[in-house]
């Protein structure tokens, strides 16, 4: 690291992004499909598909814990919204104390009323999970990793903009066609055009691993933490009488919905009852209403009525107690989207896919770069090759991911495990394939496979699902289709990077073949690009 | 329904703001009537422009989402809006030169200023 600062820079940024830019990747990726782990999920239990949104959902749910949860000191029915077909029902037995934060759950179908068994699965989770612990070792050696990454990935950002000559006069600047411009333009834009994201994300994360990094800072916390043995104070109640059905489903449950969602303009998400069946019941409403990202979790309003449907209190939004926890709550909210509407949360996908494609572009770059000069050593080709296994083989590994959800019989024992096991040796494969053909051979099996896995992935959901496509779209389910729609954007997007590299074999392999007969050493010289064609060579 | 419409409001008014940010670059220029390579008064008139634009979609994104999420939704659309401004000129320059030249009026003032 000599020279002036630019120097010193471009420096830092490669060898701090080369070090770590697979595991970089691989989170990005996965962190990225976590904004919609949900969403994921919910296809991946393809029992959930067949249920539809209905106006009869709430009296089902109430008949169903009236009938199930006699009992309970307290029901919580969670209704069909943006990100859930289905009506998730929970309910807290008056004997039972704080140490469990949920009670008993069903998910039933909210046009039926009938239970969903849904299958085994590690969903969306998993990735979620990955992305910030990995997986397979201890967790909290899979934050430090993580952290240690995402450090480097912040070093990478600050040096990238440093040594950026151009940033202003290249700001929407793409040439395509142009070789070794086009990667560099490829990774400069990706990079630029979403910085705010980059930066956020990644200090986002940091603080959030915060807790792992820096664990002397967070063991009061803990120890003060309350225990929770001590059981509520409303468990007298158990043992009453059963609620009324008829009398529960009399209550104006309609009128305080409608009153809520006229003074918050958003729909009501979740409802939830204290001493159902009781005089003194009290139903409290909430719903995604929150004006601030400091607040936190807790930051969505609630209104409390009485059985007489009339509002008996406004349970305001938490506050953030100083400024340093409305900073923690804020950078908390952004890096895991939990205010985010529909919307928002595709911008925030939009925006993690940008930075996927410069953590990719920045790794092909380094190779592109130093082919003409450092082909056939040993460090060029490990990085050749990894990029390969890492790049193209998490995309297989993932396709591979969703298609083993489906075709693993549903009530197989330790399902999810398998899911997993079934993702990391597609993974294992890919990589040391990427070892064996580190050349665009390589580059095009593997994007292939991958292009027919997710090109594939509409049909599969299709025949292994319980309803068809057909049903899906004829009752408007966005999630499945969705799902379904950017499995075959993704089919494209890396067909058209299979199409684009085989091409660049073409051209290349006519090059050589009109050299007459070249001994072995003459052929690897001809390997090597020149200047302009060292694109083939990704 | 109003919600949607605000959206398109607030990116349309991002993805022109970022056309007229580009204009000061020469190569987007040329492909315009702004033939000539911008001068220093011509940057500075489509900056202003461009903030001004970017600024009451600030507004709108603060007046639908209030402030700490209307900003988030307003950064997130400014990077879907470059993003776009980057395709259209690379994949469709004819795209590009129509909405320079006569959505933005480039047309109009562009031989003017660059006769100075």
């Amino acid at each position: 690291m000599k020279g002036n600062v630019r120097k010193s820079m471009t420096w830092l940024h490669t060898w701090s992004s080369v070090l770590v830019g697979w595991l970089l990747f691989a989170i990005f990726f996965t962190g990225t499909l976590s904004f919609f782990r949900t969403e994921i999920t919910y296809w991946m239990q393809p029992e959930q598909h067949a249920a539809v949104p209905s106006e009869k959902a709430l009296e089902l749910g109430l008949r169903y814990l009236a009938i199930n949860a006699p009992n309970a000191s307290e029901w919580q029915l969670s209704l069909p919204d943006a990100r859930s077909q289905t009506l998730d029902l929970s309910w807290r037995d008056a004997n039972v104390g704080n140490e469990r934060r949920r009670g008993p759950r069903v998910m039933l179908n909210p046009s039926t009323g009938e239970e969903i068994k849904v299958r085994e699965t590690a969903g969306g989770n998993f990735l979620y999970r990955f992305h910030f612990e990995l997986y397979g070792i201890d967790r909290t050696v899979g934050r430090w990793i993580v952290g240690v990454v995402s450090m480097t990935m912040f070093v990478a950002i600050i040096s990238g903009v440093i040594m950026h000559r151009k940033i202003f006069a290249d700001f929407f600047m793409f040439r395509p066609k142009k070789k070794l411009l086009s990667w560099i333009d490829g990774h400069a834009i990706s990079a630029v055009l979403a910085l705010p994201f980059h930066i956020m994300i990644t200090f986002s994360g940091l603080i959030l691993l915060g807790a792992t990094l820096l664990p002397f800072n967070s063991e009061e916390r803990v120890r003060n933490r309350p225990q929770g043995t001590e059981v509520r104070q409303n468990a007298q109640q158990q043992n009453l009488a059963s609620p009324d059905i008829n009398a529960l489903l009399a209550l104006p449950i309609s009128s305080m919905i409608a009153h809520a969602e006229s003074t918050w303009q958003v729909p009501v998400e979740s409802l939830s009852i204290s001493h159902p069946g009781k005089a003194n019941a009290q139903f409290t409403l909430s719903g995604n209403n929150r004006t601030q990202l400091s607040a936190g979790r807790g930051g969505s309003s609630a209104l409390v009525f009485n059985a007489q449907g009339e509002v008996i209190n406004e349970r305001p939004a938490s506050v953030a107690a100083n400024a340093s926890q409305a900073t923690y709550n804020y950078l908390d909210m952004l890096h895991q989207a939990r205010f985010a509407d529909t919307l928002t949360r595709w911008l925030l996908f939009f925006a993690g896919i940008l930075g996927t494609i410069m953590v990719g572009t920045g790794s092909v770059l380094w190779v592109v770069k130093r082919a003409k000069q450092q082909l056939g050593e040993f460090s060029f080709e490990l990085v050749r090759g990894s990029n390969i296994g890492s790049i193209a083989g998490l995309m297989c590994a993932t396709g591979g991911y969703f298609w083993v959800n489906r075709l693993l019989p549903a009530d197989l024992t330790s399902r999810s495990l398998w899911e997993i096991k079934v993702f990391f040796a597609i993974w294992l494969v890919c990589v040391v394939a990427g070892f064996i053909w580190r050349d665009r051979k390589g580059w095009v099996i593997q994007l292939g496979f991958a292009t027919v896995l997710f090109a594939l992935v509409p049909l599969l959901d299709h025949v292994t699902s319980a309803t068809g496509l057909d049903f899906a779209i004829a009752n408007g389910d966005s999630l499945r289709v969705g799902f379904d729609l950017m499995c075959l954007t993704l089919a494209a997007v890396l067909g058209y990077a299979a199409y684009h590299v085989k091409r660049a074999k073409a051209v290349k392999a006519r090059r050589v073949n009109s050299t007459p007969s070249p001994k072995r050493k003459d052929r690897v010289r001809q390997d090597k690009p020149q200047g302009k064609n060292s694109e083939a060579l990704i | 329904m109003s919600i949607v419409l605000d959206v398109v409001f607030a990116f349309v008014l991002t993805y022109l703001s970022f056309l007229l940010l580009s204009l000061g670059n020469k190569k987007h220029a040329g492909i315009t009537r702004l033939t000539s390579i911008p001068s220093p008064l011509l940057i500075i008139v489509l900056h202003c422009l461009a903030y001004f634009l970017m600024a009451i979609s600030l507004i709108n994104c603060i007046d639908v989402w209030k402030t700490e999420i209307g900003v988030v939704v307003w950064v997130g659309l400014l990077q879907l809006a470059s993003v776009l401004v980057s395709a259209t000129f690379t994949y469709f320059p004819a795209i590009y030169t129509v909405l320079c030249n006569y959505l933005l009026l480039v047309a109009f003032w562009g031989p003017r200023l660059r006769e100075k």
